[in-house]
């Protein structure tokens, strides 16, 4: 891990002096990962891809100002979620339509828990659990990313997402009290 | 040292130390842990608890991306910074970034007051709405629309239509004697076109021509890359490569027909188009979210209804199916994971080929 990040500032020194194989290697080795982040609190492929693309570009076009980044993947992860908060603003009130809203959000929430059954084995199917994680409010879908996907401490969350570190403690928390009182129990689909 | 007696499985999900043994192995950590462990048998229950929270919490998002895709985009990047930032001045019309650094500041906090200001106003107000009026050489009636700012913006051509611009893109407009309505598109474009059936709205880009009456599309064609898309959100479009232009093959029926949902790339190297069904389909027609209820329905009348939804053809085998029922509440997934948790519930499989859903199934028995 800390051998991966210093080669990474390596190579962002290089892109900030104009590098096109050191940009293209960064783009490389982050592309999916944040696609993945990205997805997560927007789900519109298109859009979070067109983010990506931007965040790079704009990257290149102010390069000369970057040199002072010391963490590769933090600085990558606050310009794509920027931007996709833009991104999903812009998209409410114009064109390029998507399906989300923060109610919509809930509203999933509540059906899904509806449609919930209790299963006898504690066996986490995958695609069950990714419907449980999708069912989070945008917020705790996030922050569960970012800790256990990203592996960001606490203090990196927290300056992402504008809380104080006791209310990154406090909403994973509750947001992982809220998945395993769910563990058992999974979307119920029959065949008759 | 923590002793962590008193730590429920979130807590221990939550901690550092735990979750480097579990996912990484970590040396001092793992000792540290099967050592707790043996000391506090009682807690065997909790640590495999919070081990599951810790793996399961690591699941990869259903909507992933391809190697393939991921190599594109990343070429695509590499293609816009070369062959539009980097052009020397004089050879491009405009660029999208002035480049000193004190200037980029001033956009960057334009652009986070301008989203501001659009969530708290809507569209309208902010609308630069004045097109840079260049004066081309060849027609005096033409317009262009350029948009060198680094966030969409809508214009209103003068026909009334709207057409929204992604950062960096050029739009020229005119009026020909036919009085039809010419467009020349070089970037991203939203389209909501006014509908006049005595005067067509064409667009026409690199190698491809795309020929409306009235509906709202949009098409990326960014100049430098032979890559067109066109994706349509309603009505109707036929689009024709300029080969097909060129020959007189113009009338909608020669061209390839897109509706509602249906986009196609213009494969550059065969020179013909590839058509699918776009990544999230809308609904065409409103239906409300509690049609989207089922309880043991079969699964034919769910398939009727998504097609009359989102104006998607569906290909199946209607006798193997007429057994199948499924109870599920679908009302909030996009159109293909709706598709996907059906097929799962009656243990089917689909496949998407040019922009129809074909399901595969062995019927339910």
């Amino acid at each position: 891990m800390t051998a991966a990040k210093t080669e990474d500032i390596t190579l962002w020194q290089k892109l900030c002096d104009g590098n096109v194989a050191a940009f293209e290697q960064i783009m490389n080795g982050y592309y999916r990962q944040l696609f993945r982040y990205g997805i997560r609190i927007l789900p519109d492929e298109e859009i979070v891809r067109d983010c990506l693309q931007d965040v790079f570009i704009d990257i290149w076009i102010r390069r000369p100002a970057l040199q002072s980044v010391n963490s590769v993947n933090f600085y990558l992860i606050k310009a794509v979620r920027n931007r996709l908060l833009l991104a999903r603003r812009k998209d409410r009130s114009v064109a390029f339509p998507d399906n989300w809203t923060e109610k919509a959000a809930f509203i999933s929430e509540i059906t899904i828990e509806s449609e919930l059954i209790l299963e006898e084995e504690q066996r986490l199917h995958a695609t069950k659990l990714e419907t449980l994680l999708n069912s989070l409010p945008p917020r705790q879908k996030e922050i569960i990313h970012l800790k256990f996907f990203e592996e960001l401490s606490s203090d990196e969350i927290a300056e992402i997402m504008s809380l104080n570190r006791q209310s990154v403690y406090n909403l994973l928390h509750e947001t992982l009290r809220k998945l395993r009182s769910l563990w058992l129990v999974t979307l119920s689909l029959f065949t008759i | 040292m923590k002793t962590y007696q008193h730590y429920s499985p979130e807590e221990l999900a939550l901690d550092g130390s735990f979750r480097r043994w579990i996912l990484h192995g970590n040396e001092t950590d793992s000792a540290f842990w099967q050592d707790w462990l043996l000391k506090n048998p009682d807690k065997q229950g909790e640590v495999a608890t919070a081990r599951q929270l810790v793996i399961a919490m690591r699941q990869t998002p259903f909507r992933d991306i391809s190697d393939a895709q991921v190599s594109r985009d990343i070429t695509r990047v590499l293609e816009t910074v070369v062959t539009r930032v980097e052009a020397p001045p004089g050879n491009r019309r405009h660029f999208i970034f002035p480049v000193s650094t004190w200037k980029v500041a001033a956009i960057l906090v334009l652009i986070s007051s301008a989203g501001w200001w659009i969530g708290r106003h809507g569209f309208k107000e902010i609308l630069s709405g004045h097109p840079q009026e260049t004066l081309s050489a060849t027609d005096e009636t033409r317009k262009d629309f350029i948009n060198s700012t680094s966030i969409t913006q809508k214009f209103a051509l003068p026909d009334h239509s709207t057409v929204t611009l992604a950062p960096g893109t050029t739009l020229g407009y005119l009026e020909n004697a036919a009085g039809e309505r010419i467009t020349e598109l070089d970037g991203d474009a939203f389209f909501e076109v006014r509908p006049d059936p005595r005067r067509p709205f064409l667009v026409f880009n690199n190698n491809v021509i795309t020929k409306v009456l009235g509906t709202s599309f949009r098409i990326r064609s960014w100049a430098g890359s032979n890559a067109v898309q066109v994706t349509v959100h309603t009505g109707k479009v036929s689009v024709f490569s300029r080969k097909e232009w060129d020959a007189g093959k113009t009338t909608p029926s020669s061209g390839l027909i897109l509706t509602a949902n249906q986009g196609a790339d213009f494969v550059a190297a065969n020179g013909t188009f590839h058509k699918y069904v776009v990544r999230n389909p809308l609904k065409v027609q409103p239906v409300p979210e509690q049609q989207f209820e089922f309880s043991s329905t079969p699964v034919v009348e769910i398939f009727d209804l998504i097609e009359k939804t989102y104006g998607i053809e569906l290909v199946y085998d209607r006798q193997l199916l007429q057994d199948c029922a499924l109870t599920a509440s679908l009302s909030d997934e996009p159109l293909l994971e709706k598709i996907q948790l059906i097929c799962q519930g009656i243990n089917a499989t689909y496949q998407e080929t040019d922009a129809r859903i074909v399901i595969h199934s062995k019927g339910c028995h």
